[in-house]
């Protein structure tokens, strides 16, 4: 089975209410991570700048619908297709989605990272998807 | 009276009753399969022919057994068997023959011979069963009744199928059934009248009347049986036909690709709408929604995968619009909405708004990235219009605008755009009009050395003067002839009169011609230059074609092709409005271009504006560091002469220097600079 690895980004058109903007992230990110599990998706959510930037991997015709499902998703607004190659073999196998959310934890050097990420990403996508690694590798080791 | 007389006093009314009950039931049912067999053809229609005559015989049989069972007499009964069965395929048979006739295209045969028949079969039946029906008493027929009895039969079931012929009112139905079951009960009722019997004295009773009335239930279940299996045969069919029916009806009514309404269930809801907004409805919206870029995919990744596009886009669009809205599919690419129960452009502006974003999201398929977009026109009713094709033209003006003002956007109807419509529609025509009648003028904008102030060369422009609305300007007609078509003959005839008048300037003045992106995706494009060369004799050293960064951005292999051929003739290709559209550098490196021309919106914020000044400066270095040319266009002061001059730009273009004119007026200009230079 083919994999692909696939990058975008896009703004969260969250709704102005009662729920916090934390509580309605997890909310998304929780039922995106449920269907994700199910359909054989890994890869990693980072929120920074009001920005989503997800990379999605999996079997290319699985990714592709995933896909399908975000774009029909009026949640998203401003979707952006950066990357879409085919992979050997996936980078974030361990993580069906990992999250790593802006102003998580203002005393760690993580809101700065991500921004550095965001940096990347206009300018080089896949050095941007394996800084992506190294962040979510070193904060979990500081977490465990 | 005698007949009312003979059901009260002479049968037992329960089984009268009973009787009344098959009766009708039989016949209703024998009615409804009539109507059946009388549709069909061909070998269905042989089976409905003898399922309808076995089951309608069985059911005025066992109508006429249950009857005799009630009739009460005081003398002793018994059945012959033979006679019994003889009976009821009589009933069968008869009815089957009359149906066969009932058939027939020919009103008189159907409802006269079928009629008759049905009728006599049910008498013969009727008649053959009292024969069969032995009383040991003395037995009195009265052959008036009788004569009545047939009549009865016969005019009520020639009526039932004259009704029957009726295929297309299912009311019919029903008063068929009425007639049949009175046939049925008219001709038992009126044939026992005549019938009477007097006991014989000195008989008793026989002990076979429990035998008898075994016999006669037996009977009656077969008959029961045989119509049970006649009706539920029957809804089975009609089940399974309605499933057919429905599945055709959707399939009538969807498109089969996206399963969307097809254009008819749009037309023939927007007919709806439209009717119920005339009594009082609901306002609503219809959008017209077109594929920005849709032909393209079909052409490069196949059709296919255009058609999972098509797929995906009506999936997109169901989410767009709001549930209860009709989504159809009208054409190829071409999409529309009924939005209900909107109320103003506000709610109407949303739903365009969603689903022109939604279009315009990536999509992937089979690895591929597709980008598409769309445009959407919205026309509101009542406020647009209420009828149909009012809305459908007003909605389009819509999308049209929409297209025509960068696409991926959408527009909602305003009566001006009729007015921009009406310009753009005439401007066609004329335009077509004028690229056949050669109405087109060429006029000449000189270049001059920045260094030397000398004419070196002109820039063939293109002008028009429309019959109707007056001079239009190119960057409003080109776009119009490229849509039309008509841009590579205009473009053609430019080129071939340019370098004929050109052929008669001082040599060492050269000629430039622009070239649409449209032409430069015309492979006969090298075809049109060296023939244009060769016909006014000009040296192909002196001409020069420019072209725009857009004509290589998408088609950059076809235009190298192209271009390099033009280039192997000898012409220079120039770069024109440089800077303003995506500017990459590698164009300047890959395609043969020779001389670069500065965009005149930098040139006019010259000297004032840094920006400007340095991109200006960057752009003359880069010419001279990859030894080209650099020509600064629309210069219109003395300062931005003064600072192009400066910088080291080679040549220079602009109202200030010189004015496009036409050919006479530019011979004088180059013959006073000859003499001036001879002076």
């Amino acid at each position: 089975m083919p994999i692909s690895r696939l990058l975008y980004t896009s703004s969260a058109r969250l709704e102005p209410g009662p729920q916090t903007i934390d509580k309605q992230l997890c909310r998304l990110a929780g039922e995106a991570a449920l269907l994700n599990e199910e359909a054989g998706i890994t890869g990693v959510l980072v929120y920074v700048e009001e920005q989503f930037i997800q990379v999605l991997e999996g079997e290319s015709a699985v990714v592709e619908e995933v896909f399908e499902r975000i774009c029909c998703d009026f949640r998203h607004a401003q979707i952006k297709l950066i990357d879409l190659i085919p992979v050997r073999q996936r980078m974030f196998a361990r993580w069906h989605m990992a999250r790593l959310c802006e102003g998580a934890d203002p005393e760690s050097m993580l809101d700065d990272d991500l921004k550095n990420i965001r940096y990347l990403l206009g300018v080089n996508a896949r050095a941007a998807v394996e800084r992506m690694y190294e962040t979510l590798i070193s904060y979990e080791d500081i977490d465990s | 009276m005698r007949i009312i007389g003979c059901i009260v006093e002479d049968h037992n009314l329960w089984f009268v009753l009973i009787a009344a009950i098959m009766c009708v039931a039989g016949s209703m049912v024998s009615a409804t399969l009539f109507r059946r067999t009388m549709a069909e053809e061909g070998p269905a229609w042989v089976h409905w022919c003898f399922l309808s005559a076995v089951t309608a015989g069985a059911a005025t049989w066992a109508t006429h057994f249950i009857a005799m069972l009630g009739y009460q007499t005081t003398a002793p009964v018994s059945l012959d068997g033979v006679l019994t069965v003889i009976s009821a395929l009589i009933a069968a048979g008869g009815i089957g023959l009359g149906l066969v006739l009932a058939s027939s295209t020919s009103a008189r045969i159907a409802v006269l011979g079928g009629g008759a028949t049905i009728g006599f079969a049910i008498s013969a039946m009727h008649y053959v069963g009292m024969f069969a029906y032995r009383v040991d008493g003395i037995v009195s027929w009265d052959w008036r009744y009788v004569l009545a009895s047939l009549a009865i039969a016969m005019v009520c079931a020639g009526s039932a199928i004259h009704l029957l012929r009726d295929q297309d009112n299912g009311y019919r139905v029903w008063q068929a059934g009425m007639l049949l079951a009175l046939a049925i009960i008219g001709l038992h009722f009126s044939g026992m009248a005549a019938f009477s019997v007097t006991a014989m004295a000195g008989y008793s009773q026989n002990g076979d009347s429990d035998a008898f009335a075994a016999l006669a239930a037996a009977i009656g279940m077969v008959a029961l049986l045989i119509v049970g299996t006649g009706i539920s045969t029957y809804l089975v069919e009609r089940k399974a036909s309605s499933d057919g029916e429905n599945r055709i009806a959707h399939i009538a009514m969807h498109d089969a690709l996206t399963n969307l309404a097809n254009r008819r269930q749009f037309t023939e809801a927007l007919a709806g709408e439209c009717n119920a907004i005339d009594s009082g409805g609901q306002p609503f919206a219809l959008m017209m929604v077109d594929l920005d870029r849709f032909k393209p995919i079909n052409d490069t990744l196949g059709h296919p995968a255009g058609d999972l596009v098509l797929q995906r886009i009506a999936n997109r669009l169901k989410l767009a619009a709001r549930s209860g809205d009709i989504v159809a599919r009208i054409g190829g690419d071409e999409f529309a909405i009924i939005a209900f129960g909107v109320t103003g452009v506000a709610t109407a502006a949303e739903i365009a708004e969603r689903v022109v974003e939604v279009l315009s999201r990536p999509m992937v398929i089979d690895g591929n990235v597709v980008e598409i977009s769309g445009s959407v026109g919205v026309a509101l009713a009542p406020d647009h219009g209420t009828e149909p094709d009012a809305l459908v033209q007003h909605a389009d003006i819509a999308l049209y605008s929409a297209k025509h003002h960068g696409k991926q956007t959408y527009r909602v109807f305003e009566p001006q755009l009729m007015e921009v419509i009406q310009r753009q529609r005439s401007l066609e025509a004329a335009l077509r009009r004028a690229s056949m009648r050669d109405e087109f003028r060429i006029v000449y904008q000189p270049v001059f050395c920045s260094a030397k102030g000398e004419i070196t060369g002109a820039e063939a422009l293109l002008r028009w003067t429309c019959p109707e609305h007056g001079e239009i300007s190119p960057t409003e007609f080109i776009p119009i002839a490229e849509e039309l078509g008509l841009v590579a003959r205009i473009g053609a005839d430019v080129l071939r009169k340019a370098c004929k008048d050109a052929a008669s300037w001082p040599a060492h003045i050269d000629l430039a011609v622009n070239v649409s992106p449209v032409q430069l995706l015309d492979p006969r494009l090298p075809q049109t230059v060296a023939q244009a060369l060769a016909d006014s004799g000009l040296s192909p050293s002196r001409l020069e074609l420019e072209i725009t960064e857009t004509a290589l951005l998408n088609n950059d292999e076809a235009a190298l092709r192209t271009l390099t051929q033009i280039r192997d003739l000898g012409v220079r290709i120039s770069l024109d409005d440089f800077g303003t559209g995506y500017s990459s550098l590698s164009y300047l490196h890959r395609f043969p271009i020779s001389r670069i021309k500065i965009d005149k919106s930098f040139v006019q914020k010259l000297p004032d504006d840094v920006g400007s000044a340095s991109i200006v400066r960057a752009i003359a270095q880069l010419g001279s560091s990859l030894s080209m040319k650099i020509t600064a266009e629309g210069i219109e002061t003395d300062s931005q002469l003064s600072f192009i001059k400066e910088h080291g730009c080679d040549e220079v273009q602009g109202f200030l220097t010189g004015r496009p004119i036409a050919l006479a007026d530019f011979l004088v200009l180059t013959g006073q600079q000859a003499e001036n230079v001879e002076a």
